[in-house]
Formats: C-alpha cells, structure tokens, sequence
C-alpha cells in the first residue's frame, strides 16, 4: 500500500519543469524512429537527436510514452513538453503546435510483395489496395488518388503484414519505417521513392522559449554534423536529407542499422528471454492500476449505497442518476473524459491517477448495486434487534448489518476483482504503460505478435488467479455463515423508519 | 405498587394507521414499575405494532406515551423532529425488546451477542462488558455456551441468550413479542422460567403471548387486544373464569 501511495506521488510530483526537457513519442511505431531494442532499450534515432539536444541546453530528457493519434493532445495538457516522432507539418496540425526546424528529410517508399512485378509506382497501384497510417503523410498524398481503395492502420506493422498475406495489394510509408521493415518482415520489398516529408520536433503553442532553445540546439548540432553522424549511423540517409543538410551547412556508415538488422536475426528464445523484466515491471502497473481501483470502488461503493439506501429522498436521486450515467457510458469514454477532458475546468490528473480514478467510478457503480444486493440479504431483524438495543442507524449498519453483508459480497467483489485487472488494459490509452501496451509495442516493434502474446497472457493470468482462489474461499465461508441463517426463521418484512 | 408513584407506563389515546388502515384506534393503558402484563389476541389485530410503538420502533400517528418519565407524542414529532429522534433514542436504550425470530447476530458469539451493545452504544469497557455478559449468561443457565456461535444452538437457548442480550442495557422495561412461538414445545418452560425469575426480581415486563397458561399464571393482570382497539383489561383469573367481553369469550374458548 505503502509503495502504491509513493508512487501516486511520484507521479503528482513530476509536473516539475526545472532542468528537464519531457519529451514523447510513440513506441509501437517501431523502429527506427523511437523503440525499445532487443535489451528493452530505448533506442532510435529520434531518440539519439533530442538526447544530443538535451546534452545542448543542459536538460536532463525524460521520456513519456503516448499513443500516436494522443501525442497532440498530451502536449496541450501539460503531460509533457516536446514530441519528437517524425511530426510533419500538415493542415491539421499547423495551427495545433509550434514545430522547429526539421531535422530529418526524406521520401515516401511503396512498398509491395517481392515477387510481385506489377506495380512498380502510385499509378500502378490504381484500383488497387494500399495500407497508409492514419495522420501520416502518406495518407495525405494518397488523398489525391481517387480511384485507390486506402486502409489506414494504428501502426506499420499491420499494414505490412497485410501487404505480405495478400489483403492489401502495397503499403506506402515514410522511408525509415520502410526500409526497417523491409528487414525485420522478409518477403517485401521498396520499388518506388517519391515526395518528400520532412521531422519537426514540436512544443506546445506559445511556448516560444522551449522551441526557441531547441532551434538553437538543433542548428548547432545540424552544424557540427552530429545529426548527420547519427542518421547515418542508421543508414538514413538518403538524397532528400543531403539535400536539407547541404541547405543548412554546405556537407555518412551504417552501424546502427546494422545492430538491428543483427537483433532481427539473434535467436529468437534470447530475446523473448529479455523480453521479461520489461514484462514483469508492466504487469506491476497493471496490478497497480487494479488494486488501487478496486480500493477506490470499494470505498465509494460503500458510500454510494449507504446513501442511496439511508438518505433524504434528492440527495438519493441524484446518487441513482450518477449511478446510471457511469453504468451506461462505456469506461473508454469516461476515461478520456477524464484524461482529457477534465484539464478544461482547471483539473488536470496524472495518468495513473485518472486511470486509477475512472476505473474507480466505473467499477463502484457496479460495487454499489453488489453492497445493496448485500444488504438487502440480511434480514430486516438484524437491523430491528440492533436498533432496539439502542444502536443508532448508523452502529446498526456499522457493527450489524455490513459485518454480515460482508459475506454475500465477498464472491460478487472478487469477481469484479479479476474483471478490473483485465478491463485495466484500458488505461494504456492514457499513456500509461501496463501490460497490453507492452505487448503492442513490443509486438509492433519486433513484428511478432505470437510469443509475445502468449507471454501477456500468461501474465494476465498469474494476477487473476490470487483472486480466483481468493472467490473460492470466500464462497466456502459463505456457505458456512448461510447455515446461520438456515437454522432461523427469516421473520417478516417489517418497516423501521429511519429516525 | 405503590399507590402514589406514576405508574412507570402511560399510554394516552395511542393511534396507529398503515396508509388508510387504522391498526391501533384509540389505545389507552397504564403499566406500574414491577409489573408483569400480558397482551392477548387473535393474529393481526395489532399487538407486535403496540409493542413496537411502545419501542418507537413505530412513529405513533396520534397520542402519547410516557416512560419512565421520557415524554413521546405524535405532536413532538411534527413540531421538532430532531427532538423526537433524541428522545426516541434515549427511550430505546432503557427498553429491551425480545423478537419472536430471535434476531441473533449470527457473526458474533453468544458472548460477543451480549457485549455489543453496551460497548458500542454505552462506550463500555471490553472487560467490563465481558464480565457482566458472562454473569447474564449465567443468570439463563448458558455459562458454558459463551463461545458458542448462535447457529449452534438450539431455538430455546437462543431466546434466554436474546433475554440476556436485552438485559445487558440495564433496562427498566423488558418487551416480548410472542418469545415462545418459534420454540418446540419442550423449549417454551426454559424460557417462561427466565421469564417468571425476572419478575420475581422485580423487572417489568410486558408479554405479547399464547401461551395462555403461563398468561393465567405469571400475568399481574391481562390485556385483551381485538381490531386494533383494548377490548378488556382484567385481572388474571377474572378474564379466564368470566369474561366481561364477548369477543374476549369467543377468543379464550379458542385457546383453552
Ligand atoms: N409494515 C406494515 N405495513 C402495512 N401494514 C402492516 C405493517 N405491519 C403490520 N401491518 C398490519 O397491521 C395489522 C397488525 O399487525 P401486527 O401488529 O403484526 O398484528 P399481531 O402482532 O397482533 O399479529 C395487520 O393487519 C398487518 O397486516
Ligand atoms: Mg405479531
């Protein structure tokens, strides 16, 4: 408990901007942009630029990890300060942000089946099938092709792996997605360059001091050549980025790209193997999220009930319509309600405090009709003896009535208990990083949605099955203090009235 | 009973309605410090209801009632709610009730049962506490079953634990509402016999019952209750050898 509490701190706590520089971006974008590598690394030449930027400006980086369609979003908020994962300027995004200068170029690559002769550019690909990610460049391009049937897909990996099983006909990316895809799938292969996009790293509208600085930064490092040296470290290179860089200053080996195309080949059980502390340290937050939800539930469920069953009769019935709400909505909406919605009046949550709060609400909604049902099973004498002993209302419920409903909850409760460790997957849209989000990011950025999986879902297990026990035993002693019941006449339904 | 006291019960024009239904009309008696009354009369006609308003486990629509000098009336509880509440309260803290169902806390053990309340609402000592709820248990003859839970009992010993219970806030009035009902016959004597030791130690008690030999033999005097309204109040021989009333005749013949 102890530990859950130091953590919510931590958390409340790192809204400092000081002498850091927070940055985002999207990990289950793969390689090579910004990913974890074979050692759960944080690798990628985005990743290596603004850690030199940092290095500039005296800053120490930290790293917040968001969805792609979120990243915008978070900056605005205050999550964190910079995103660095190839933004583009577009009609959408001009006025949302304030973009630096850029410090990558390059084009767009087709890619298709090898083996497949037929379609060697965009013109070919008429009438034909091609996976884009949503909000990047190449859907914009591919805006102007009417007659080309577009999939978007959350991430290259689903794309490329329709390309290769024959759902999607090619698949159009900015080059450094695929050309590492080229190596980590077999079996594709890049027939068409074409187009330009260029990388601006981007801050929040008017924070001109911080895009000011990183200007400053990146020209300098542009300048010395480091950006160079690092994109070329990942065999980035390519016409349209010489091209930038001969702009700026008037001025490339392939080494990390050769790192990874040796990580795609190691054995394959090593790197499932490393695999696993990252695993384990997510299936910690997961467990967090949940307990710390199921303690919020619990409590305001408690409290709910106690009003909708023992208060004056409009204090009640705005308990039922609250209830109602949070039973009828769908938890993905209250928590981006939550997450993004609340920060409008002025409340502004961590992301594990708004996951652990909406899970919370979610979840005592349910508690609360669970503790009535409790309640309710306790026989209206129980609550008679003990007010005829001189007990207050509230004595009866605390020392009677709850001990004893206690019981009929337990097994409803530790149900629940299982069901909110998987529906906590959930959070991971709020940038927080439990188990399902490692799978997809480990999975999008190694291509291998197999083992991983299977590893997640054995995970999800071991955390269930405490609970599973801990429902069986609650039910035998359920059926022990039933015989209690049992051996009495369950007298008729009388009326106390609340005084 | 002495003749100048004020009688420790007073019952004043004592009214109860559940929506249009009257089911007490018009109620009025008085019980002295040491009595020991019966209330008698057919099923439903209101007798568990005139206990429970005298327990103000019922809010009296009209009249008043008057115990141990603590003043409740149907007008305090229009005029000053909060007033009534307290004054409910504090009356329920000097009244033990005894329930036909026996309504055991089945989460407790038999002492636990006894404890609680004055604990809870007594801030009494847990040694305290414990010391006079073994000497109750005593006082009903289940020392021994302190540790008992109430499932593994019988129906008569639950009902002297349930006696014991009520005792341990000292009350000065002890209500039964049909204790013997729910009890195999063999069980009953068990606990009229605790009933008869409290009298003879001077507890007023109030008995709604059908148990008409022990009504005969133990009852100061007999209330008869039919409709809602006192139909007779007789001593205890006088309603059984010649009942004044006819529907007091029609009832006994019943029963005897
Ligand atoms: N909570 C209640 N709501 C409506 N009617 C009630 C309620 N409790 C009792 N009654 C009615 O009041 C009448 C008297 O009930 P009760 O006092 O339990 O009778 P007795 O104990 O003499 O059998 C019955 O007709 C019963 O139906
Ligand atoms: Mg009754």
């Amino acid at each position: 408990m102890k530990r859950f509490l130091f953590f919510i701190l931590i958390l409340f706590g790192s809204s400092t901007y000081g002498d850091e520089l927070r940055w985002a971006a999207d990990t289950e974008s793969g390689a090579p942009s910004v990913f974890y590598d074979g050692n759960s690394q944080l690798a990628g030449f985005e990743k290596e630029i603004i850690e030199e930027v940092c290095k500039e400006l005296d800053k120490a980086p930290i790293f917040y990890q968001n969805d792609w369609a979120w990243l915008i979003p978070g900056l605005d908020h205050g999550l964190y300060d910079a995103i660095v994962e190839g933004l583009f300027r577009s009609e959408e995004n001009k006025d949302a942000v304030l973009f630096s200068i850029p410090y990558y170029a390059c084009p767009l690559s087709l890619l298709v089946r090898e083996g497949d002769e037929e379609i060697k550019s965009l013109e070919h690909c008429r009438k034909k099938k091609v996976g884009v990610l949503c909000c990047s460049r190449p859907r914009i391009v591919l805006k102007e092709y009417e007659d080309i049937e577009v999939f978007e897909y959350p991430n290259e990996h689903g794309a490329l792996s329709d390309v290769k099983n024959g759902r999607l006909d090619a698949a159009l990316l900015d080059y450094p997605a695929a050309m590492y895809s080229t190596i980590a799938l077999k079996g594709l292969k890049i027939v068409n360059n074409f187009d330009s996009v260029e990388y601006l790293m981007a801050v929040r509208k008017g924070n001109y001091a911080l895009i000011g600085e990183i200007n400053g930064a990146l020209l300098k490092l542009i300048q010395n050549g480091k950006v160079q040296i690092i994109v070329s470290k990942w065999g980035l290179t390519n016409p349209l980025f010489d091209a930038y860089i001969a702009k700026m200053v008037g001025g490339s080996g392939a080494d990390a790209r050769d790192t990874f195309e040796r990580e795609q080949s190691s054995s394959k059980f090593q790197k499932y193997v490393k695999l696993l502390p990252i695993f384990a340290k997510a299936a910690l937050v997961t467990l967090e999220v949940s307990i710390c939800g199921m303690i919020v539930a619990v409590a305001l469920g408690l409290v709910l009930v106690l009003v909708k069953l023992y208060s004056p009769r409009w204090i009640r019935f705005i308990v039922t319509v609250a209830v109602e709400i949070i039973r009828g909505t769908p938890l993905i909406v209250q928590l981006f309600f939550i997450f993004y919605g609340l920060p409008f009046v002025g409340i502004t949550l961590q992301p594990l405090v708004a996951g652990i709060v909406a899970l919370g609400i979610n979840y005592a909604a349910y508690e609360s009709e669970n503790f009535r049902a409790g309640l309710e099973a306790v026989p209206s004498g129980q609550m008679e003896a003990a007010r005829a002993l001189g007990m207050s209302q509230w004595q009866s419920l605390r020392y009677v009535v709850i001990p004893q409903a206690f019981c009929f909850v337990l097994p409803p409760l530790t149900n629940d208990f299982i069901a909110i460790i998987k529906e906590s997957s959930l959070v991971s849209l709020i940038t927080i990083v439990e188990l399902t989000k490692t799978y997809t990011t480990v999975a999008s950025s190694s291509f291998d949605f197999f083992i991983p999986g299977i590893i997640v879902a054995v995970l999800y297990l071991a955390l269930g099955l405490p609970f599973v026990r801990l429902a069986k035993l609650a039910e035998k002693y359920l059926a022990l203090e039933k015989s209690a019941y049992r051996a009495k006449r369950i007298p008729k339904k009388s009326h106390i009235n609340a005084q | 009973m002495s003749e100048n006291a004020e009688p420790l019960i007073q019952v004043r024009n004592l009214s109860k309605h559940y929506g249009e239904a009257a089911v007490l009309e018009n109620i009025s008696f008085n019980i002295e410090s040491g009595d020991l009354v019966s209330i008698i009369g057919p099923s439903g006609c209101g007798k568990s209801t005139l206990l429970r308003c005298l327990n103000c486990l019922e809010i009296l629509d009209e009249g008043e009632i008057c115990i141990n000098g603590t003043l409740i009336s149907s007008q305090l509880a229009l005029v000053d709610d909060a007033m009534f509440c307290r004054r409910a309260h504090q009356l329920r803290q000097s009244i033990g009730m005894v329930f036909q169902s026996f309504n055991l806390f089945p989460h407790k053990t038999l002492l636990e049962n006894i404890m609680l309340a004055p604990m809870v609402v007594r801030k009494q000592s847990r040694e305290l506490s414990r010391r006079q709820g073994m000497e109750l248990l005593d006082k009903v003859g289940l020392a021994n079953f302190y540790k008992r839970h109430p499932w593994s009992i019988s129906g008569g010993q639950k009902q002297r634990v349930a006696i014991a219970r009520a005792l341990a806030m000292n009350p000065v009035l002890m209500l039964y509402d049909e204790p013997t009902s729910a009890l195999d016959p063999e069980m009953v004597e068990e606990v009229l016999q605790v009933m008869r030791n409290l009298d003879r130690d001077g507890m007023t008690q109030v008995i709604v019952s059908h148990e008409m030999k022990f009504a005969r033999d133990a009852s100061d005097y007999i209330i008869y209750v039919e409709g809602g309204k006192i139909v007779e109040i007789s001593d205890e021989d006088e309603i059984f050898i010649s009942p004044k009333d006819e529907r007091t005749k029609r009832f006994l013949k019943r029963y005897m």
